[in-house]
C-alpha cells in the first residue's frame, strides 16, 4: 500500500517535470515576455574543424562569428532576427564527418545558411546544400575546386588566385629557377601545386621536384631527402596547418636552406616550427593587418581582443566578415523585401544576386568586398615575411602585380 | 641511384627508427606482459609531453623537466592501470572491451587535454636546434640525441629485464604466467611494474618529439601506430626484437623514398605489417608459438 502511494506520488513527480519541460521554449529561441512579439531567431550552422590536429581553426574561426553574433543580437538583431550558431565538427579535414555534419544542420536545424570550413567537407556538404536550398559560405579552404559550385560562396582568396603573385616575386625578385613544391595530398594541395606549375611555365622557372603528403603528417624525412636531392633554388608550399611548422622545422633540419614560401602562416604553425627555421619564410595570404587603421579592423580587433585576450588573425576575420557584414546585408535585404530569411533559397536567392550585381559587402580587411557569381571573392592580399616570430608586409599584390612596399 | 638521397634516407631512418623502437619498446613491454592493447598509450606520451612542457615553460633545466615528464608518463600510466584496467580484468572482461575502453580513454583524455591547455601548439621556449653537416647528410643535435638517447634507454631496459630479479619476473608473467602465478608471482605487480615502466619511457620518448615539434592533445597517436608496428615487425615475445623491430621500420619507411613518393610512408609501413602477419606471425625476432 506504502509503496504503491509512493509510486503514485513518483509519476505524479515524473510527469509535472515532464509537463514543465514541454513548457519551456525550445533552445536557443527566447521565451516572449507578455505583450512583446515574438523573438525571432535565425539558426547559423557552422561545420569546422573543430577537434583533431586542425583544431585550432575551428576555435578562431567559431570566436570570429560568435563575436558578430553577439554584437548583432546586443543590438537588437537584425531587422527583428536574433542569429544562434549551431556548430558540427569535420575533424579537421574529413569529408564524411563534413557531410554527415553538414546534413544534420540542414535536416534536423533546418539551418538556411551553412558556414565551412576546409576544401574536402565544403565539397562534401555542397550537394546537400543544393538539395535543400541552402547557402554555403566557405572562409578558409583554398582548393581551385571550390570555385563554380552551386550554393557556395568562398570569402578566402583561394590558393589558384595568390600561388602566381608569389611564383612572380620568388622569379624576379629571388632569381629562382628551381622550384620544389610540397602540398597536402588532396583537391586544396594538388591545385596549389598546379598553380605553381602553370605560374613557373608561364614565368621561365622550372619545377624540379613534387612532394604530395598526408595532411597532418609530422614526419616528412623522404620527401624532404627527395627535394634535397632535387637541388631546388626555392621550396613552395602547398601545405596548410601546423604541416607548415613541420615542414619548414625538417627542411631546415637536413640542411635545406634555400627560401621557403607558401600559403598559410598561422601562430600554432610558428610555434611548431621554430622561430629560428621559420625566420625569412614567406607567405602570400589575404592581407588582413590587425594594427590597420580602418576603422572597421580597429573596431573588430579591439572587440575580439577584449573578448578573447588576444589578437585575430585573417582566419577569424573571414568568418567575422561573412556574419557581420555579408548574412547581416542579406538579412536585412530579405525583411525589406517582406520574406522569412529563415526558409530555404532566401537567403541564398538574394547572394546569387548580390554576386551578380556586384554588392559591396563591408569588410574588417579594409575597404570593400566583392564576391563573384564564379564563388571567388577579391581581397587586398601581401607577402609577408616571419621577422622575429611575426609577419611582416613587405609587398601588396594588386591586380596579380607584386609591389614592395619597403 | 643517387648516393647521397641514400646516406640521407639511411640517417633519416635511423633517427625516426630509433625513436619508434623506444616508443614500441615501452608499448610491447606492456603488451607482452598483460595482454592488454593499451591504446591509450598515446595519451600517456601527449600527457608526459604537456607536463615536459610545462616544467621547461616554469624554468626547470631541460634535464629536469626531462624527469618531470618520465615521472608524469609513470603516474598517468600506473593510474591507467590502476583504476581503468584492473577494474574491468577482475570484471572479466574481454580483450575486446578492455580495447574499446582504452580507445574511449584515449578520446576522452585528448579532448580533455584540448578543453584545459586549448588545441593550440604548445612549443618548448629557449631550445635551439643546432645543424651538423656530415658530407651530402644533415641533421641536428637533437636528432642525434634523439637516436643515441633511444638507444641508450633501450638498452637498459634489456639490461634490467635480464639481469634483474624482477626484470625476470616479468619475462616470467609474459612467457608462462599461470607457472609464474605457481611460485608466488603477484600478476597485480609486475602488471603495475611493466605499466610504470613502460609509461616512464613513453613519457621520455615525448621529451624529444616535444622539443622538435610541439605539444598538441593529438600528439601520441603517430608515434604510437609506428611503434606498434615495430613491435609486431620485430616480434612481441622478443624484447631485442621490438627495439630492431621499430629501426627497420624507420630505415624502410625512409628508403622507400629512393623509388616511391615520400608520402608513401605509411603505406610502406603497413604493407609490411601485412605481409610479416601472413608470411611470419611471430615476427622476424618472435619465437613462433609450439
Amino acid at each position: 500500500m506504502r509503496t504503491s502511494r509512493s509510486r503514485t506520488v513518483l509519476s505524479l513527480f515524473v510527469l509535472g517535470l515532464l509537463v514543465m519541460s514541454a513548457c519551456q521554449p525550445a533552445p536557443g529561441a527566447p521565451a516572449p515576455s507578455p505583450g512583446q512579439p515574438q523573438e525571432k531567431v535565425l539558426k547559423v550552422g557552422m561545420v569546422l574543424a573543430m577537434t583533431g590536429p586542425g583544431s585550432f581553426y575551428g576555435q578562431v574561426m567559431s570566436r570570429g562569428a560568435q563575436l558578430a553574433v553577439d554584437q548583432l543580437n546586443k543590438a537588437g538583431g537584425v531587422k527583428g532576427w536574433k542569429l544562434q550558431l549551431i556548430i558540427e565538427d569535420h575533424k579537421s579535414g574529413d569529408a564524411e564527418a563534413g557531410a554527415s555534419g553538414g546534413r544534420k544542420l540542414m535536416e534536423v536545424d533546418r539551418v538556411p545558411v551553412i558556414l565551412s570550413s576546409y576544401t574536402a567537407p565544403t565539397l562534401a556538404i555542397q550537394p546537400i546544400a543544393v538539395e535543400r536550398k541552402v547557402l554555403l559560405f566557405n572562409g578558409g579552404g583554398v582548393g581551385a575546386s571550390l570555385i563554380n559550385k552551386e550554393n557556395l560562396y568562398n570569402t578566402r582568396m583561394l590558393g589558384s588566385q595568390l600561388m602566381p603573385s608569389l611564383v612572380q616575386w620568388l622569379v624576379r625578385e629571388k632569381g629562382v629557377k628551381r622550384v620544389a613544391t610540397i602540398f597536402w595530398n588532396d583537391a586544396a594541395g594538388r591545385s596549389v601545386n598546379d598553380s605553381v606549375k602553370a605560374a613557373c611555365s608561364r614565368l621561365g622557372c622550372q619545377v624540379v621536384a613534387e612532394e604530395p603528403h598526408d595532411i597532418g603528417q609530422t614526419s616528412y624525412g623522404p620527401q624532404i631527402a627527395r627535394i634535397k636531392a632535387a637541388n631546388p633554388d626555392a621550396v613552395v608550399l602547398g601545405s596548410y596547418g601546423n604541416d607548415v611548422g613541420y615542414i619548414v622545422n625538417q627542411l631546415r633540419a637536413q640542411g635545406v636552406n634555400v627560401q621557403v614560401a607558401g600559403n598559410e602562416w598561422t601562430p600554432d604553425a610558428q610555434r611548431i616550427g621554430g622561430d629560428a627555421p621559420m625566420e625569412g619564410y614567406v607567405v602570400v595570404l589575404d592581407r588582413f593587418d590587425p594594427t590597420g587603421q580602418d576603422p572597421r579592423t580597429r573596431e573588430f580587433v579591439d572587440a575580439y581582443r577584449a573578448a578573447y585576450g588576444e589578437a585575430p588573425e585573417f582566419y577569424a576575420a573571414n568568418y567575422y566578415d561573412l556574419v557581420y557584414y555579408v548574412l547581416r546585408t542579406l538579412i536585412e535585404r530579405a525583411v525589406d523585401g517582406g520574406k522569412d530569411p529563415s526558409q530555404p533559397g532566401v537567403l541564398l536567392d538574394l547572394m546569387k544576386q548580390a554576386a551578380q550585381s556586384g554588392t559591396k559587402f563591408g569588410t574588417v580587411y579594409g575597404g570593400d568586398m566583392v564576391i563573384s557569381p564564379d564563388g571567388t571573392t577579391r581581397k587586398p592580399a601581401g607577402l609577408f615575411r616571419v621577422e622575429s616570430g611575426n609577419l611582416k608586409l613587405f609587398a601588396r599584390v594588386v591586380d596579380d602585380q607584386v609591389i614592395r612596399v619597403q | 641511384m643517387n648516393p647521397d638521397l641514400l646516406a640521407q634516407l639511411v640517417v633519416n631512418g635511423l633517427i625516426s627508427g630509433s625513436f619508434y623502437a623506444l616508443v614500441g619498446l615501452s608499448w610491447g613491454l606492456i603488451f607482452s606482459t598483460t595482454k592488454i592493447f593499451h591504446f591509450s598509450h598515446a595519451l600517456t606520451f601527449a600527457v608526459a609531453g604537456y607536463g615536459f612542457t610545462l616544467a621547461a615553460s616554469a624554468g626547470l633545466p631541460l634535464p629536469a623537466a626531462a624527469a618531470v615528464a618520465g615521472l608524469v608518463g609513470t603516474a598517468a600510466g600506473v593510474a591507467e592501470e590502476r583504476w581503468l584496467y584492473r577494474p574491468l580484468r577482475r570484471a572479466g572482461a574481454s580483450q575486446l572491451n578492455i580495447f574499446l575502453a582504452s580507445l574511449g580513454f584515449l578520446f576522452a583524455g585528448q579532448s580533455l587535454l584540448q578543453v584545459v591547455f586549448g588545441p593550440s601548439a604548445r612549443r618548448v621556449p629557449g631550445f635551439a636546434e643546432v645543424g651538423i653537416s656530415l658530407g651530402p647528410v644533415a641533421f641536428t643535435n637533437l636528432d642525434a640525441m634523439t637516436a643515441a638517447g633511444s638507444l641508450a634507454l633501450g638498452a637498459l631496459t634489456l639490461g634490467f629485464l635480464y639481469n634483474s630479479r624482477p626484470g625476470r619476473a616479468v619475462r616470467g608473467v609474459a612467457s608462462n604466467p599461470e607457472l609464474a602465478r605457481a611460485v608466488g608471482i603477484s600478476d597485480d605487480a609486475v602488471f603495475g611494474l611493466v605499466f610504470a615502466l613502460g609509461s616512464a619511457l613513453v613519457g621520455l620518448s615525448a621529451v624529444p618529439y616535444v622539443l622538435k615539434n610541439a605539444a598538441t592533445p593529438t600528439m601520441g597517436l603517430g608515434p604510437l601506430l609506428a611503434g606498434f608496428i615495430g613491435v609486431f615487425l620485430g616480434g612481441v615475445g622478443s624484447y631485442g626484437g621490438m627495439l630492431a623491430g621499430g629501426v627497420i621500420l624507420g630505415l624502410a619507411e625512409n628508403l622507400g623514398g629512393l623509388f616511391l613518393p615520400g608520402y608513401w610512408q605509411a603505406v610502406i609501413a603497413f604493407v609490411i605489417l601485412f605481409v610479416l602477419v601472413l608470411v611470419r606471425p611471430a615476427g622476424l625476432f618472435g619465437q613462433p608459438a609450439r
